[in-house]
This record gives C-alpha cells, sequence and structure tokens, in this order.
C-alpha cells in the first residue's frame, strides 16, 4: 500500500483545480453548478445567468487510468493547497443554502475524493495527513446523519460507508505510525467503535490500544455501550447512548438505534409474554428512548405487537412472543435524535467538520438535565415507573430561554410547508409533528 | 515444498520485525507478501487433477493452508481463512492427511469459528485438536485450552481446577469459580486481573460474555434463597446486582436482563409488569445451560 522508496512527486498547483482542468471543462462544459456564479447581462438587467467561475472550480476525481497525466505535479496540489480546498468546499458549499441538499452531497463528495487522491499520489503522511483525513471522516458521517432519508438514487448510505471505512481505518493507521500527541484521536476512535457497534474487530482494536487512551471518558463509554450491545442489555445501551456529548460519535451511532430498539422490543415481547400481560405504553416510550407515545406505538405495530384495525390508541402493551414480527424491511424512519439535532443546532458546521472549535463539540454541562426536560415534555403523563432520573428542578436561565427558543422553532415548522428547502429548522421538523402538546 | 515454505513464513516474520524496528515499513507487509507466493503454491496444488489421488498434489494442500492461516491470524485478517476452509472441507481427501495437519488445521478453524461467535463447532474442532494433538507437545496442548475453555464455559462446562493447575492456566480458576457461583463481583475482578493476558490471547471478549451465564447463576441464586417460590420481586434481583458493586442499575434494567435470559431460554417463566414480579415455571425454572444451548 504505501509506497515508501518510490520518489514521491510533489505537487506544484496552487489553486484548488489545476488551469488544464479548469480550460478543459470550460471547453467542454462540464462545470458543476456549484462552481458557476450568476452575473447580470449588460443587455436588459433583468436576465441572469450562469457562467463558470474559475475561482469557485475545484479538482474533479478521475480514476487513475494508464496514460493519464495523474501524477504530473503541476496537477497535484500540495497540502496548504488541500486543506484550504477542504475548508472551501466545508465553509461555503456545504454551508450554502441549496434546495437539495443532495447535490451539495455529491459535490463534495467527489472533490474530497480528488483530494483524497492528491494525497495518496504525492504520498502525504503524518499530521498533515491525519489532519486532512479526519475532516473528510467528518463530512461522511454529518452527510449520513443528514441525508438519512434521501432516497438510494440521491444518496447511498452502502458507498458512503465504504468510503468513511476507508478513510477512517487509515487514519487510525496514521495515528498509530505518527508519533505526538493527536487531538481527535479519541473522537475518531470512538467513531469506529460505535459505527460498527458490537464488532468483535472494532472491540478488539479498541482493547488493543494504549491503556490512557482507553481510559479516556469518551472512549470508555463507547466500549461500555458496545459491551453492552453484545451482551444484549439494550436498555444500558440507549441510556448510555444518551449521554453522548460528541456529535461525530452520535452520527456513527444513529444508524443502529433503530434496530437496538427493534431488538429491544423482541426481548421484551418474550420476557413479558403473558395473556395478562398489560405494559404501560408511556413507560415503553421512556424504556425505548423514542421520543413520542405515537412513534412507540407506531413502532409496535409495525413488529405486530398491537393491531391498529382493533384499537387506535392503546394505553397498554400486551407482549406476546409469537405475535412478535421483525418489521421489513427494516429501515430506519426518518426522524432524527433530538439530542445530535441539538448538538447540531449549537455548532456552526463548518467549524465542527474541520474540526476548529472544539468547544462545540464536547458540551461539558448543561446537556444532561436538557434531555431530561426531553424526556419530561414528550411524556406528557408521567410514567410511573422509575425509569425518569430525577429531574433538577433548576434551570440556567440560559438553558431556559435556549428551550423555548427551540420549542419555538419546532412548532413553527410543523405547520410550514413540507417542502421548506434545507434552512437549519428544517432537522427539527420531523421531531415536531409527533410532539403535539 | 513444506519446509521451503515454513522457512519462507519465519523468514517474513523476522524480516518483518526488522522492518518495524528500522521503522520502514508497515508491520505485517512482509508477511503479506509471503502469503501471496503461498497462496501461488496452494493453487499449483488445488488445481492439480489430473494425477492419480495417491500421488496428487493435492495431498500438499493441507500444509499450506495451515501456514496461511498462521500468517492470517497474525495480520488480523481472518475473513481471508474462509475460502481456504471451503477449499479443504470440499476435498473427498479431507480426513486423510497426516494427524498433525489435521491437528492445526481444526485447531485455527476452531478458533476462527469462536470469533464467529459459532460456539458449538468451536467446541467441535478444538476437542478434536486438544484429545488428539500428540501427548509430549505439553506447550500445544495449553495454547488449544487456552480457546478451548472460554468456548466451554461459554456452553455451560466449567473446567476442572485440577485440569487448569496441569496446564497452568490459573487465569481461568477465578473466572471459572465466579460464573459458577453467580459472583459477579469476582468475576469483573478476575477479568481486570488478568487482562492483558486475556487481551493478549484474544479472548477478552469472548469472556465478556459469560457474564450473562453469571447473570442466571446469581438469579437462581435469588430463587433458592426466596425457597423456590415461584413468584420473586424484581427488586429482589436488583438488590443482588447492587451487591456485586453494579451500581448504576435500577429495576428497569434488571428486567432488561432477565427479559433476555427469557428470551435465551436460560431463565423459563415470565416478567409480570402489573405486580413487578419474574413469574418462574414450577418445573425447572433454570434449565442446565448445556441444554440450552
Amino acid at each position: 500500500m504505501e509506497v515508501m522508496d518510490e520518489p514521491v512527486v510533489d505537487g506544484t498547483c496552487l489553486t484548488m483545480c489545476p488551469e488544464d482542468e479548469i480550460a478543459l471543462r470550460i471547453r467542454e462544459g462540464l462545470v458543476h453548478m456549484l462552481e458557476t456564479s450568476s452575473v447580470h447581462l449588460e443587455l436588459n438587467g433583468k436576465s441572469r445567468r450562469s457562467v463558470a467561475d474559475a475561482s469557485k472550480m475545484v479538482k474533479e476525481f478521475s480514476r487513475p487510468a494508464a496514460g493519464r497525466a495523474d501524477t504530473e505535479s503541476h496537477n497535484l496540489r500540495p497540502v496548504p493547497v488541500l486543506k484550504q480546498t477542504v475548508a472551501y468546499l466545508y465553509k461555503d458549499i456545504v454551508a450554502s443554502d441549496h434546495p437539495a441538499w443532495s447535490t451539495i452531497y455529491e459535490f463534495v463528495f467527489d472533490r474530497l475524493r480528488a483530494v483524497r487522491q492528491d494525497m495518496v499520489i504525492q504520498g502525504i503522511v503524518g499530521q498533515d495527513a491525519i489532519q486532512l483525513l479526519e475532516q473528510v471522516v467528518r463530512f461522511h458521517l454529518y452527510a449520513s446523519y443528514r441525508l438519512r432519508d434521501a432516497s438510494v438514487a440521491d444518496f447511498d448510505p452502502v458507498i458512503n460507508k465504504q468510503h468513511l471505512l476507508e478513510c477512517l481505518k487509515r487514519l487510525l493507521y496514521l495515528y498509530q505510525v505518527t508519533p505526538g500527541h493527536h487531538e481527535h484521536r479519541v473522537e475518531m476512535e470512538s467513531v469506529y467503535l460505535l459505527d460498527n457497534l458490537g464488532d468483535h474487530h472494532a472491540m478488539t482494536h479498541y482493547l488493543d490500544l494504549d491503556q490512557s487512551l482507553r481510559k479516556s471518558p469518551l472512549l470508555l463509554q463507547c466500549y461500555k455501550i458496545s459491551s453492552a450491545y453484545v451482551q444484549a442489555n439494550y436498555l444500558r445501551v440507549l441510556r448510555l447512548l444518551w449521554q453522548l456529548p460528541c456529535a461525530m460519535s452520535l452520527c456513527a451511532v444513529n444508524q443502529h438505534i433503530y434496530k437496538v430498539q427493534i431488538h429491544f422490543l423482541e426481548i421484551l415481547s418474550f420476557g413479558f409474554n403473558a395473556k395478562s400481560c398489560k405494559f404501560p405504553v408511556n413507560l415503553l416510550t421512556t424504556v425505548l428512548h423514542m421520543d413520542s407515545d405515537k412513534r412507540t406505538e407506531e413502532l409496535c405495530s409495525h413488529c405486530s405487537l398491537i393491531d391498529m384495525f382493533e384499537n387506535l390508541s392503546p394505553e397498554y402493551i400486551c407482549f406476546n412472543k409469537t405475535n412478535f414480527r421483525k418489521p421489513h424491511p427494516l429501515k430506519q424512519p426518518a426522524a432524527g435524535l433530538l439530542i445530535l439535532d441539538k448538538l447540531l443546532y449549537k455548532c456552526s458546521i463548518p467549524e465542527l467538520l474541520l474540526g476548529i472549535n472544539k468547544k462545540s463539540m464536547f458540551e461539558d454541562t448543561g446537556n444532561e438535565e436538557w434531555i431530561q426536560i426531553q424526556e419530561k415534555n414528550v411524556n406528557a403523563v408521567k410514567p410511573q415507573g422509575s425509569l425518569l432520573i430525577t429531574t433538577k428542578d433548576h434551570l440556567d436561565k440560559g438553558d431556559m430561554e435556549e428551550l423555548t427558543y427551540l420549542k419555538n422553532i419546532m412548532q413553527g415548522v410543523t405547520l410550514q410547508d413540507n417542502k421548506t428547502p434545507n434552512t437549519g429548522l428544517k432537522r427539527y421538523r420531523g421531531r415536531g409533528r409527533g410532539r403535539q402538546e | 515444498m513444506f519446509a521451503v515454505s515454513l522457512d519462507l513464513r519465519l523468514f517474513a516474520v523476522s524480516a518483518d520485525i526488522q522492518l518495524v524496528k528500522k521503522n520502514k515499513g508497515k508491520a505485517g507487509e512482509r508477511l503479506e507478501k509471503a502469503a501471496e507466493l503461498l497462496m501461488g503454491l496452494f493453487r499449483v496444488c488445488a488445481s492439480d487433477n489430473r494425477a492419480a489421488i495417491d500421488d496428487s498434489k493435492k495431498w500438499g494442500m493441507l500444509n499450506l493452508v495451515n501456514q496461511l492461516f498462521k500468517i492470517y491470524f497474525k495480520i488480523n485478517k481472518l475473513h481471508l481463512c474462509k475460502p481456504l476452509i471451503r477449499a479443504i472441507e470440499s476435498l473427498p481427501i479431507k480426513d486423510k492427511f497426516s494427524l498433525s495437519q489435521l491437528v492445526t488445521y481444526r485447531f485455527y478453524v476452531g478458533r476462527k469459528a469462536m470469533f464467529d461467535s459459532d460456539y458449538k463447532s468451536a467446541e467441535e474442532y478444538l476437542t478434536f485438536a486438544f484429545e488428539k494433538c500428540h501427548k509430549a507437545s505439553h506447550k500445544n496442548k495449553r495454547l488449544i485450552l487456552i480457546y478451548l475453555i472460554p468456548v466451554k464455559m461459554l456452553l455451560g462446562h466449567m473446567p476442572k481446577s485440577s485440569l487448569l493447575r496441569k496446564y497452568d492456566l490459573k487465569q481461568f480458576s477465578d473466572v471459572a469459580q465466579a460464573v459458577s457461583s453467580g459472583n459477579l463481583l469476582q468475576l469483573n475482578v478476575a477479568l481486570q486481573k488478568h487482562e492483558s493476558f486475556f487481551i493478549r490471547c484474544g479472548i477478552y471478549l469472548i469472556l465478556e460474555k459469560l457474564k450473562i451465564i453469571t447473570y442466571r447463576n446469581l438469579f437462581k441464586k435469588v430463587y433458592l434463597i426466596n425457597q423456590k417460590n415461584h413468584l420473586i420481586d424484581i427488586s429482589a434481583f436488583t438488590v443482588a446486582l447492587h451487591m456485586m458493586e453494579v451500581e448504576d442499575i435500577d429495576d428497569d434494567e434488571t428486567q432488561c436482563i432477565l427479559a433476555n435470559l427469557i428470551f435465551e431460554n436460560k431463565i423459563k417463566g415470565y416478567i409480570s409488569h402489573q405486580h413487578k414480579k419474574l413469574v418462574v415455571s414450577k418445573q425447572n425454572p433454570f434449565p442446565l445451560l448445556s441444554s440450552v444451548l
């Protein structure tokens, strides 16, 4: 894999896109929409036209093939330019308002791939490679969360995951061979652990890590989650997950949550299998960490535990192991994770992806309380069970303000047209609907 | 050919060590190269379809496979073993190789099955390896036991202390004792204490799975203390878990653990939510572990 002894090329291209490529793509009409600027035509001020903008063009990914001038130094970008390119992509493209985020995803994904290609050809290793790969990994994670309900034509989770793992594995290897302290190593290791929840390899990898790393709170928690998952203690899995403070780890684990909830429900149907069983729906909502009783009912009916024709809104679930059916297909519903939404809302996405602002990714305080309030809000009726963590009555004024603000957004957005393009608020829409308080 | 391939592997191992020392290459790089060459040999042997069975090159396959296994386990690429296993299993002569080769082969296949959580076949392969392994090769027998014991324990068979003493595997004795007595605390302590040994052998994760059985044994004790009453308060189990220093646990999590044990048929009964009680079957509420797995 590594080309160590061969002489490597050093790129000399100082723009995001090599000049040859700019000329070629303008000539052949291969300029992406996001690489154009709209200009007013002089003739009549009203009509606008998109014109290729060389300053916005970014090198495209193209497969290496024989006879291609890939390795010529004027077509390769050196490290500073690569970093600049990624920063540009995140700050100006990812954060931009665009009606379909999948277009942005496609564009950025392709351009990042070209960045990786340039890295490999030039044999970039060490801290520079680590920083770039971390940023690429974060983008794939964020995209997998943001586009979780997109159709396969717009977003292919399998391909995304494949690229994510490719970068992640390379990254973990670089951590091992590059001396020095790596600021984001814990974050990335936790992502690896949670993305492959319960996977033997990932857990063995964790066990092989250095003691000091293994004992870091975030990573330890992620291991506990994995371990609880293997031991089928799903309640613990969900509880620990809901305490995760790191946005990227949550993005990584989101794909598994639905699966965990289904397994959990299956186990409960076996454990509580009795004709007289009456399990309150609101308690189940809390145990499964669902957003609302309505969603719990939906899940139960997907699993054939409730007959929707006979009983429209049951208060109790009668678990029955013979009735339980795994829903088919096992596709996660579109609704997001409230805790994650909140974390993402709080920080600027470009900074999160670039790994600049550490404080916005890790929250030290306030998070737990916020979750508790959420649980209380979601369950209008307080469950009798001991599940609810004792709620602290006193809240920071700031927290309260933020909460009311968020609540307003949620309610406001519910009423709006569903096709509202991706303003920052869209993320709350799915949630808002289930929460008719 | 056997000698050459063995030399090649050993040479690759030392080349690897030297290269890593000199900071020149990725660990396992030379071994991968060696594996490639061995695969070439393997293909030649496997495709020898014309010669009569007595002098066919196919007899060389198992030895090569074993060499390859050793490499793949070392560089942690277990998924590469699968086609090799399939190739061997489809041979009509698969049981007629020399015993020493068969022992090595089953040892590795058993280990792989263990990592794939297929404990039944892991037990089968490893037991064969252990029983047929030559008496004098104490070291190999011990090596086999390191994997056979955890598998056996997961299937509900605890090792005798005399066996552990004979093969100097006292690390397991605390674990076995803790599991069979349902002493979760002792299990955690034992796992902590021998952590590095278990991790080095790659069985730490397997041993962690013993916790489920330990829960079962602990809960059985609670049932016995309750004079075998078939109605037991959930809180009684939670108290027991608290005693084992599982501090952050509540009734709901206990119910989750119980539900899982019922799901796995390790407890016969059901949980009554209204009464907050576990109702166990009057006959044989805790079936023998070896019978349910």
